[in-house]
């Protein structure tokens, strides 16, 4: 029951009430979708945005206490300071 | 409750039969057709007229129709078995899992064409600095950075383009938050939120789903050895199933991206590598802590 969101969890509760009353479930049995395709509620991209505004990264010194800039292929490894080994910091722009 | 077991039995009944028993009875009547036509009679359709196994069936008795029936559910089922498990090694096809390193040429057909597009992005950059650069100039940076996602989101690793969706995650969570994802990811699972969990089984599910309609065309793509018309539907199946599955693993390795950049710290703080009063993404110093704790040592 706990991987169900709670307003399954409750829809859940509803139709054992019901079903427990006597009462006709047929409509609340409906609105419970095991369907595994689910496509009402499916993550969809957004139609048409294009490719976006390219995030241009550099990165500088962690400390600030050099001049030295990196850069890194897209979502490639984070480069490092050649002294200390620590991660190089975002700069903006 | 009766009721309620009732109609849930409905509901998975109705499921086993559009996933495995129905195309596994439209499989059968292609094999039925394809028996009958062969090759050199293929689209024969008067050829299929004649043919009178479904007269002479309606002729016997109640008890041997019963029985073909039967029998036809029974190698429905036993086709639907099958292919679900030829759904592994189709899924290991399509996420670029090959054996003996035979995507190797690929993957770096892939890989130049990726370094290729950043070369040029990269060019373009450093021609014009941001401040300094034309609407058109930025556009047209945009359209190469785009170009570069299409092909992977991160350095090409698979020969695949569904495999690099997924290799790309992997890469990315390391190489941004110093995370291993194939040990971190059921820890982060144990601590999302439900709706986000139902969100990634939905996705999941989707993938599935999509996987296993693709792997129907395999059946049909062997038929077609004796009834070419099979492999034109064969065809047909593998790429409405093929089309299904790479939007499938784009949403699934964008909510998971997204998982990890909103939930990473979440993970954190529970194994006790960050304090709560801490906010924003997982460092990577943070995840590379974590990796250590998850791993043990392996």
């Amino acid at each position: 029951m706990a991987r169900f969101p709670a307003a399954v969890r409750q829809l859940l509760a509803d139709i054992e009430t019901e079903a427990r009353a006597g009462r006709p479930i047929r409509d609340l049995l409906s609105e419970l979708s095991i369907d595994p395709d689910e496509n009402t509620r499916q993550h969809w991209p957004l139609p048409g945005v294009g490719p976006g505004r390219a995030s241009e990264e550099r990165f500088g010194c962690p400390e600030d206490l050099c001049d030295r800039a990196a850069t890194t292929v897209p979502a490639g490894a984070l480069p490092r300071c050649w002294l200390t080994g620590r991660y190089m910091t975002r700069r903006s722009g | 409750v009766s009721v309620f077991f009732g109609e849930l039995a409905k509901q998975l009944a109705g499921r086993w039969l559009s996933l495995l028993a129905l195309p596994g009875v439209l499989f059968l009547a292609a094999v039925w057709i394809g028996s009958r036509l062969g090759q050199t009679h293929a689209m024969d359709l008067q050829r299929l007229a004649s043919a009178s196994t479904a007269s002479e069936l309606a002729h016997r008795s109640v008890t041997v129709q019963v029985l073909a029936l039967i029998g036809l559910a029974l190698a429905s089922a036993v086709v639907g078995v099958v292919v679900q498990a030829l759904v592994v090694p189709v899924r290991a096809l399509c996420l670029g899992l090959w054996p003996f390193g035979l995507g190797g040429m690929l993957t770096s057909r892939r890989r130049n064409r990726w370094h290729e597009l950043v070369r040029q992005r990269t060019d373009l950059e450093r021609a014009r600095p941001v401040l300094e650069r034309s609407t058109e100039e930025q556009r047209r940076i945009d359209r190469i950075a785009g170009r570069i996602n299409a092909i992977a989101m991160a350095e090409p690793g698979r020969p695949t383009w569904m495999g690099d969706r997924v290799h790309a995650l992997a890469e990315i969570t390391v190489n941004r938050y110093g995370l291993d994802l194939a040990f971190g990811w059921p820890r982060l699972w144990l601590v999302l939120d439900d709706a986000v969990r139902t969100e990634i089984s939905i996705a999941q599910s989707a993938f599935a789903t999509a996987m296993f309609t693709a792997t129907w065309s395999v059946p049909y793509l062997a038929l077609g050895v004796v009834w070419w018309p099979a492999a034109a539907i064969g065809v047909g199946i593998a790429a409405a199933g093929w089309a299904r599955a790479r939007r499938g693993i784009a949403t699934l390795t964008d909510l998971t991206e997204a998982t990890l950049d909103l939930y990473g710290r979440t993970l954190a703080v529970a194994l006790g590598v960050a304090d709560e009063s801490t906010t924003g993404p997982l460092t990577p110093d943070e995840g590379r802590t974590i990796t250590d704790i998850i791993r043990k040592g392996r």
